[in-house]
Order: C-alpha cells, then sequence, then structure tokens
C-alpha cells in the first residue's frame, strides 16, 4: 500500500469517526475532480459549486456506509454522479434527455485529424447535446463501463453505446471542421 | 471490410467490445488503409485527452460552507447587529435570472430595464426585480383579458399556493439550515415557480 | 397562445375555406386534403372542441363548422405538413369564434394542437401529440409513440389501457387534474394544486411526478432498474406497489407522517428540528424510489 493511499485511509477512518478537520483533508484532495464533473455535467458555475458542496456533505453523511471494499475516490464519485444526475433531472424534461438519438453516426467521408488543444476540448465538451456529454463524461473521461452508466442513469445500455458513439462523433467533428 | 463498416467498428475497438473475428477483420483492413488508422490514432488521441481531463478548482474556497453544514457552529454573540447569524443560510438563487430576463421579452413586456415611477420618471428595475413571481404577474395582467377566468384564478391562487410553500420552506430551513433535503425541496419548487412562468408565455 | 410555432410561411396549397357571407348562424366546414402517414398536422383554434381520430388513410379530412365572427379558417398544407387554423380578432369579444372540428389524420402522423379554451379529445394515434391548452380540457386514448400535455386549468386524461408498447408521457398543468392511466415506460407530471394519479398497466421505468398542494397516487410495477422521484409540498403521497417489489426506498418528509407496510417506520433524521427519514430495501433493492414531502403524508402501501 503506497504512502498516500494509507495516509487518506487514515484520513478517512478519522472523518468516519466525527473528525472534521480530517474531512478537509479528503475535501482538498478531491475537491478540484468532484467539481470539475459537475461544472462540465451542468455548464454552469454557481450550480457546479452549489452540487459540489452538496456532495461534500452527503459524503459526510454517508461516510458510514464506506467500507474501504473500493478507493475511497470511487465511492465519492459515486455520491457525485448520484447527485448530478439528481439536479439534472430536476431541470426539467428528462424525457428528451434518456431516449437514444435519432441519428446514429454513419461516418460517409473520412476526415484526416490532428491532435486537439486543451481549450478546444473543453468547449467541444460543452457544446455537445446534454445526453451524449453525459455518457462521454461518465465513460471516457470518468471510466465508468456502460452497465454502469446504465444502471446510474436509468437509460438502456444500448443507448449509453450509442450516445459514446455519437458524442465520439460530434466531438472529432467538433475539434477538426 | 469496407472503410464505412471499420469506421462503423472503431469504437468498439478502442472499448474491447469485438469478437476475435471482427477485431481481425477491422485490423486487417486498417493496416491497408491510412485514412482508417488515421481516425484510428484521431479516436485513441480524444480518449486519452479525454482521460486526461484535469479537476477544476471552484471560484471561491467552498470548505468554510460545508464546515457549517455538518458542524453546526456555535450560538452567535447576542449584540444583534455586529456579525452575521451563522445559523441564517444565505437563500440562493436557484432559477437561472437571465433565462427569466430573457423570457420577459419574449412574452412581449415592457422592456424589462425600466419602469416609470407614477410622476413619470423611469426608474432601472434591478435583477432583483425580475424573480419569476414578478414576470409571471406582469404577463398575467398584461393578459388578463385574453385568458380564460378560470385560468387566470388558476394562476393567481398557485401562485400563492408556490409562494406559500416556498416561505414554508425558507422559514424551515432557518430552524435546521443544515438540512440537505430542504434544500432540494427549495429548488424544487423555485423550479416549478420558473415552468410556471414558461408555460404562461406559451398559453 | 403559440403563435411562434406556426409556421404561416410553409410552402404548399392554401385552401382557404370559403366563407360565404354570414347567413346562418354556423358555417359548416367539409375539406379534405393529401398527408403523408409520417407527415404532421398543426391545429390552432381558439375556441370551441376538437376531435381528432386516426385512420389508415395518407389524408387529413376536417368536417365540423365554425362561428359566424371567425374571419379566416385556414387549412392547407403541401403533403407532408398540413394545417388548420381559426383566425379571428383576439381583441374582439369572442362569442362567436368557435370552431367545432372533428378531424381524421393518419394514425401514425405527428400531431400538434394549440387551443385557449377548447377541450380536445383524441383517439387511436400512434405518432407524437404535443397538445397544448389553457382551460381546455384533454382526452387521449391509445398508444401514442409520446405524448406532451400542457394545460393551466384543464385536465389531462390518458387512458392507454393496452399500451404495452411504452407511451412516453409528459404532462405539465397548473390547476388541472391527471390522470394517466395504462401508461408504461416513462412518465412525467407536474402541477401546481392539480393532484396526480397514475397506473401503469406494463413495468413502468421512469417516472418522475410532483405537486406542491395537490395529491399524487401512484400504482405500478417496476421494472428492473426503474427510477421514481416524487415530490410534493403538502400534498399526500400514496404509493401502491405489487407485495413483491424489488426496491431502495429514500423517503424524507419534514412534517408529515408516513404509513410504511413494507417494513420499518420513518427514524427522526434531524436533531436540531423536525423531519423524518426512511432508508431500506425490499425484495433485491432494484428499482429506485425517492420521495420528499414538506408537510404532505406519505403512504407505501402493498398491493
Amino acid at each position: 500500500m503506497d504512502e498516500r493511499t494509507s495516509e487518506e485511509r487514515l484520513l478517512v477512518e478519522r472523518a468516519s469517526a466525527g473528525d472534521v478537520p480530517a474531512f478537509e483533508g479528503l475535501y482538498r484532495a478531491h475537491v478540484d475532480r468532484i467539481h470539475g464533473l459537475c461544472l462540465r455535467m451542468l455548464g454552469d458555475w454557481q450550480q457546479a459549486e452549489d452540487l459540489t458542496q452538496e456532495i461534500f456533505v452527503k459524503a459526510w453523511e454517508r461516510l458510514g456506509t464506506y467500507r474501504g471494499e473500493s478507493r475511497f475516490y470511487t465511492w465519492l464519485h459515486r455520491v457525485g454522479v448520484n447527485e448530478v444526475i439528481g439536479a439534472l433531472r430536476r431541470r426539467g424534461r428528462w424525457q428528451d434527455r434518456f431516449t437514444a438519438p435519432g441519428d446514429l453516426p454513419e461516418p460517409s467521408t473520412v476526415r484526416f485529424t490532428e491532435p486537439a488543444d486543451g481549450v478546444d476540448l473543453e468547449r467541444a465538451i460543452g457544446g455537445l447535446p446534454p445526453v451524449a456529454r453525459m455518457v462521454f463524461l461518465l465513460y471516457d473521461v470518468e471510466g465508468y463501463r456502460h452497465h454502469e452508466i446504465a444502471e446510474l442513469t436509468g437509460m438502456a445500455e444500448g443507448t449509453s453505446k450509442a450516445n459514446l458513439h455519437r458524442a465520439r462523433r460530434l466531438l472529432r467533428k467538433a475539434l477538426h471542421p | 471490410m469496407t472503410c464505412r463498416e471499420t469506421l462503423d467498428h472503431l469504437d468498439d475497438l478502442i472499448d474491447g467490445r469485438l469478437a476475435a473475428g471482427e477485431r481481425q477483420a477491422v485490423r486487417d483492413h486498417l493496416a491497408g488503409c491510412l485514412p482508417c488508422s488515421r481516425e484510428l490514432a484521431a479516436l485513441r488521441r480524444l480518449q486519452g485527452r479525454a482521460a486526461e481531463l484535469p479537476g477544476v478548482t471552484p471560484r471561491r474556497d467552498l470548505w468554510p460552507a460545508i464546515r457549517d453544514r455538518i458542524e453546526p457552529s456555535v450560538e452567535p454573540a447576542g449584540d444583534g447587529g455586529a456579525g452575521t447569524n451563522a445559523r441564517l443560510a444565505p437563500t440562493r438563487r436557484w432559477w437561472p435570472l437571465a433565462a427569466a430576463a430573457a423570457l420577459a421579452v419574449a412574452v412581449l413586456l415592457p422592456r424589462p430595464g425600466s419602469r416609470s415611477t407614477p410622476d413619470g420618471r423611469a426608474t432601472m428595475r434591478t435583477e432583483a426585480d425580475a424573480t419569476p413571481r414578478v414576470l409571471l404577474l406582469e404577463t398575467l395582467e398584461a393578459r388578463r383579458g385574453e385568458l380564460p377566468a378560470e385560468s387566470v384564478h388558476a394562476i393567481e391562487s398557485d401562485l400563492e399556493i408556490l409562494d406559500h410553500a416556498i416561505r414554508e420552506i425558507e422559514g424551515a430551513l432557518e430552524i435546521s439550515p443544515q438540512s440537505r433535503r430542504l434544500r432540494l425541496l427549495l429548488a424544487d419548487r423555485r423550479q416549478q415557480e420558473a415552468e410556471l412562468l414558461k408555460l404562461l408565455a406559451r398559453a | 397562445m403559440r403563435h411562434a410555432r406556426l409556421t404561416t410561411a410553409l410552402i404548399g396549397t392554401a385552401l382557404l375555406a370559403a366563407l360565404a357571407a354570414p347567413a346562418a348562424a354556423d358555417r359548416p366546414i367539409e375539406e379534405s386534403l393529401e398527408l403523408a402517414a409520417d407527415g404532421e398536422l398543426q391545429v390552432e383554434i381558439l375556441s370551441g372542441s376538437l376531435v381528432v381520430h386516426g385512420w389508415d388513410r395518407a389524408e387529413v379530412r376536417v368536417t365540423g363548422s365554425v362561428g359566424d365572427d371567425v374571419d379566416d379558417l385556414d387549412i392547407g398544407g403541401d403533403g407532408r405538413r398540413a394545417w388548420v387554423e381559426v383566425d379571428g380578432d383576439h381583441a374582439r369579444s369572442r362569442h362567436d369564434l368557435d370552431a367545432d372540428l372533428e378531424i381524421w389524420l393518419p394514425s401514425t402522423a405527428r400531431l400538434l394542437v394549440d387551443t385557449l379554451s377548447a377541450d380536445i379529445g383524441v383517439s387511436d394515434l400512434a405518432g407524437e401529440l404535443e397538445l397544448g391548452s389553457v382551460s381546455g380540457d384533454i382526452t387521449v386514448s391509445g398508444s401514442p409513440s409520446s405524448i406532451e400535455a400542457e394545460t393551466v386549468s384543464g385536465d389531462v386524461r390518458l387512458d392507454g389501457a393496452d399500451s404495452r408498447s411504452g407511451t412516453a408521457v409528459a404532462v405539465e398543468t397548473v390547476s388541472g387534474n391527471v390522470q394517466l392511466h395504462g401508461v408504461g415506460r416513462t412518465v412525467e407530471a407536474s402541477a401546481v394544486s392539480g393532484t396526480i394519479e397514475v397506473s401503469a398497466v406494463a413495468q413502468v421505468h421512469d417516472i418522475g411526478l410532483e405537486t406542491v398542494s395537490g395529491g399524487v397516487e401512484l400504482e405500478a410495477a417496476l421494472a428492473p432498474g426503474a427510477r421514481v422521484d416524487i415530490s410534493s409540498h403538502s400534498g399526500s403521497i400514496v404509493l401502491r406497489l405489487p407485495g413483491d417489489t424489488s426496491a431502495s426506498f429514500d423517503v424524507s418528509t419534514f412534517n408529515g407522517s408516513v404509513d410504511n407496510d413494507f417494513g420499518p417506520p420513518a427514524q427522526r433524521v434531524d436533531r436540531f428540528g423536525p423531519g423524518k427519514s426512511l432508508e431500506f430495501s425490499t425484495g433485491g433493492g432494484d428499482a429506485r424510489i425517492s420521495i420528499e414531502t414538506f408537510s404532505g403524508d406519505v403512504g407505501l402501501k402493498r398491493q
């Protein structure tokens, strides 16, 4: 077990026992990633900050259920994704968010591509339609598998795959028009 | 395998979902096709960059607010004036004000930037005035003559109901500022208020 | 009215109903025009009544009558998109702007309706429906692929008794009462003082219901992985589920009571104030149910 993991284990143990400064340590270690997820999903700074707060408060409340079976970040992350999806649902017609894309991709011309600039990539991700963006972030950025995405969001696994395919196609197009 | 078929299979290839036979067929095609190979390389680069997307530091430090929620602060000094009452949570605006303002224009209200006072001078309406509730009432006034009476009454009385609900939740939040569920309820109701405005704009 | 949605600049032959000088109290209508099976019909009327049926012809047929003050009944189309619109002077008293219409259109076509106070009745359509009224009631029977219905004070009723194919339903109202029977798959409904009753035939997959003061009643079997979200302020929520339901529940209320047939009672959650919450699972905890109220009572009933 490397030094960082055992250090984190210690923090988690103490935080579970009610040690607030220990929880602050966990917060400092993970807030940027959690906030990044929220921001990319919601596309709004204020909402991302509000939601990040909710996620950490919920993580504090639920610390008792973390048994160390996975990395702490993985567990924290799941709490986060659930909250983000909850926030997206509260936003409006989720029906629009969970139906399969009408136009499954058919690459008719072959594109020659170059490496993308980091800033362009963020903008391109922001420009994706909401469902495709969500699946892309969960799969390619956060590393969830399709069956996990299906379970988290309530969409069918096939819909998740179709949306990933669509997201990647749209991103390649956006980065190299 | 054609270029088109190969390109269709690239996602499955990099995600490890192809059966051995298909995988070989794709690889065979790629070995002899430069454009498709380049496409695969681009897809891998995209994936690589996605996996490396960095975290994003919030614009302000969120820890103090989180700490206050998980560890309620001590009673504030009783001087009534000097410090802020740490137990009162600042009410947060949940609705997108920009959207509300845009809607005001869409429903052909008087320009939301100004309003005449009784003596004729225009006053600037501040952002705080353009709440969904205010916009709803103004839209309703503007359209009272066109809409069926039963619907006008429904909007007025249900707006009262929504308002009352929001005030009740805010009151409860003053007692339990760390209640996440109350905040979620408040967000739901505010969202409904914003949706009501959109509904009226479309009616 | 959704004027922005009217595409009055549609290309095509406009068949203006020739309205003779007013003599009779109502003017009869009888028009037919071509419409492809996957075409679209837009209907906009102020008041009166509208009944729409699906049939298997590639044709729209409009019959009925319009009131004296109707300046124009505009019926037209280009074979792919058709429209039926009442034009009248909105500023005038709406005494005789009624249009009482009965329309047949291809059962797989898309239907969009906008009205102020006409009641809308739709049957035997299998495509997408977008129905909006202010005070008119909306009644749909059959199994459309999707329904979006919006009213201010009109009631919304859906009878999809044979619907196993999974209609996607989205309903928004202020004070109308919503009754959705025999729906499957995905349902979303929102009301302020209106009540919401949902009963499903097939397994539901995704349900989101919210009211403020109206009550909610949901009777359903849940598909694996289903999500149910219900939120109310003071309205009571009653959930009726089969005894062998497999779900994880997350129920909370600030001031209301929780009556649970499925197991444990709610616990006080917050030592600083009122508030009860209840989290438990039945069966394999497959579906996810979340219920939140402020003061509304919650009942989880075993069927």
